[in-house]
């Protein structure tokens, strides 16, 4: 059974890197494109640990490429959202959503 | 000049230290080396994955360290009846709390050694014992394997911990005036001193010990399951 909780900030910001990039998506590519969200260099370590932290969860699925001799031989290991991860990606988003709508305007926001 | 290869030295660690991760991280990191970054980038990377794996281990292996502390806290009272046993109450009492000079690490006897290596032992087989138990698959000769691989561990672990935390008091108590170690062993109120900067260098040598044994006898896997490494 998939343990239900939260999802953290950083998890979220995860899993939507992983619909954008689709099936393409391992370390390099999720970092890289976290930090142009970001604006800041973000550790490939901290990637990797909630990566697996969601794959434990089973929000994400993970499967090794081939070796690659400018890696230094080691192979890619590729991520993929899950359906659940949709799920629960899709969900936190409503909830975030309606959260946003029911708080007043703050001074100086646009939107 | 930029090499061509990544730090070495940073790659060490990253396979010494980090050892539970896979190889994809390593080959990202050289990945992204090879195109472009610098090499102060892939220290950085190596020493956040470093301390997040160890963060990572302490959460999910959290009665381990509990116990490793605990083991701490009473192993100058299980080394002071071991050598109680050996010698008379103050000679023990000074044997347990000496400060001998700058460059004493308090263990200059392989007397000294034996018994810190013993209490450790100790620490571990309660460990494995009682995690066996508790997770229902004790055996007797698989504990008994446990424990003999743990013993040459902590051989191989205890002298260089030693040496290094041994150098790291040295520093401190160079930096220290001298009158400030002189121990008075027949006045009770000189105890708390002594055991402010006698039992800091020993506790840590022994934690830092502990828990690596710990740790290695059992080891959360990457998915979850419970192995046994070792």
């Amino acid at each position: 059974m998939t343990e239900r909780g939260y999802l953290g900030e950083f998890e979220l910001m995860i899993l939507l890197v992983l619909i954008a990039l689709g099936e393409d998506a391992y370390g390099v590519s999720i970092a890289r494109e976290l930090e142009r969200h970001r604006g800041r260099e973000v550790a490939l370590g901290s990637v990797y640990a909630s990566l697996e932290r969601l794959e434990g969860k089973g929000l994400v699925s993970s499967r090794i490429g081939e070796p690659i001799a400018e890696r230094g031989g080691k192979a890619r290991r590729y991520f993929q959202i899950t359906r659940e991860g949709l799920r629960q990606a899709n969900e936190t988003r409503q909830v975030l959503t309606r959260m946003w709508r029911g708080l007043p305007k703050v001074e100086g926001e646009n939107a | 000049m930029r090499a061509d290869s990544p730090p070495a030295i940073a790659t060490w660690f990253l396979d010494h230290l980090c050892a539970e991760r896979d190889e994809a991280l390593a080959g990202d990191l050289v990945e992204e080396y090879f195109d472009g970054r610098s090499a102060g980038w892939y220290w950085r990377q190596v020493m956040a994955a470093i301390a997040i794996g160890g963060a990572q281990r302490v959460r999910a292996c959290w009665p381990a360290v509990m116990f490793a502390a605990l083991w701490t806290v009473l192993s100058p009272g299980l080394r002071y009846v071991q050598i109680r046993l050996l010698d008379d109450d103050a000679a023990a009492m000074q044997r347990i709390w000496r400060l001998d000079g700058p460059w004493s690490t308090r263990f200059d006897t392989s007397l000294d050694i034996l018994a810190f290596l013993s209490v450790i032992w100790l620490g571990v087989a309660v460990y494995v014992a009682l995690d066996s138990c508790v997770n229902g698959r004790f055996s007797g000769s698989r504990f008994v394997s446990q424990l003999v691989s743990r013993l040459v561990r902590a051989l191989m672990l205890v002298l260089p911990t030693l040496a290094a935390i041994g150098l790291i008091a040295a520093l401190v108590s160079a930096a220290i005036p001298e009158n400030a170690l002189a121990v008075d062993w027949g006045s009770a109120v000189s105890i708390p001193l002594s055991l402010k900067l006698a039992h800091g260098p020993y506790s840590m040598v022994f934690f830092a010990t502990a828990i690596p044994l710990i740790f290695t006898t059992v080891r959360r896997g990457r998915r979850g399951n419970m192995a046994i490494h070792g």
